[in-house]
């Protein structure tokens, strides 16, 4: 197993480690949304057909959206950190927010009752949406989160397994 | 009429308020729309038609924004990109929005007595 190799790159860092794993820290920044989907984005292109491969970022992309606006309240003091592993039949990511967390359980599907859903989120004074962690699990094949609620795994499998050339 | 940002553009077409939507859709966007129409006196039977052929990306609360939109307005939705039409699949939302093969035909169908 080789070491852990740490970089600095873009205002972020990124530790490659020896297991595999590739984690990424980023600030709490909204512009850095768009260079952690650009980051892991170009890492899952080679694995994945173009469809999936936009599926695969479009949930991401949601899941850090989420981690910067409700988990860490937009403060800019605060991280997000991103994993990915890419292991022979599938595809794991990890992100990781510093909020208080939250139940995903008590996150209404909102298809199920789209009318009575609007009407509940416009009477807690949310802003228009809710359906993205609902979209993020019909694309992956697995959404776990930890206990507290601020870490999320998401994994997908590859249609054709790495060649192990 | 002509939103500042690159990503909106209005033109109203008789009575019918036509929004064509380009590029990358983020909340941002969106709320700017909904602000927009909030703008009308909400008497005025507003006929909405968007056009999102040229949308090669919808955040989700852009599309939560389509929905608020759509249960406050009459909505039409045109010309639905490849990318558009399978987020609002995913969301299994699609049957929720009145969809129009082309604007042309929604304006006719909004504009029909």
């Amino acid at each position: 197993m080789t070491e852990d190799r740490v970089e600095k790159l873009d205002g972020m860092e990124i530790v490659t480690r020896g297991d595999g794993w590739v984690e990424l820290v980023a600030p709490n920044q909204v512009e850095f949304l768009d260079k952690i989907e650009r980051l892991f984005g170009r890492l899952v292109d080679a694995e994945f057909e173009e469809g999936e491969r936009d599926e695969l970022r479009y949930a991401l992309n949601e899941i850090c959206q989420n981690a910067w606006e409700w988990g860490n309240r937009k403060d800019e003091g605060r991280k997000i950190r991103v994993s990915y592993c890419l292991f022979a039949g599938e595809v794991v990511f990890k992100i990781e927010d510093e909020g208080a967390g939250f139940d995903p359980g008590k996150v209404p599907n909102p298809s199920e009752n789209l009318r009575g859903f609007l009407v509940d989120r416009a009477a807690a004074g949310k802003r228009p949406g809710g359906f993205g962690l609902h979209m993020v699990k019909k694309i992956m094949n697995q959404v776990v989160f930890n206990e507290k609620g601020n870490i999320v795994i998401l994994s997908k499998e590859l249609k054709r397994r790495r060649s192990s050339s | 009429m002509k939103s500042i940002r690159q990503e909106i553009r209005y033109e109203t077409l008789g009575e019918v308020l036509v929004v064509r939507l380009k590029g990358r859709i983020l909340h941002e966007v969106a709320e700017e729309l909904m602000s927009f129409l909030a703008s009308f006196d909400r008497g005025a039977d507003l006929r909405v038609v968007i056009n999102l052929a040229e949308v090669h990306y919808m955040s989700s609360s852009a599309i939560g924004a389509l929905v608020r939109i759509g249960s406050e307005n009459r909505l039409k939705l045109a010309e639905l990109s490849e990318v558009v039409r399978k987020l609002l699949e995913l969301g299994e939302i699609l049957p929720f929005f009145e969809i129009a093969g082309s604007e042309e035909q929604a304006v006719k169908e909004f504009s029909a007595p």
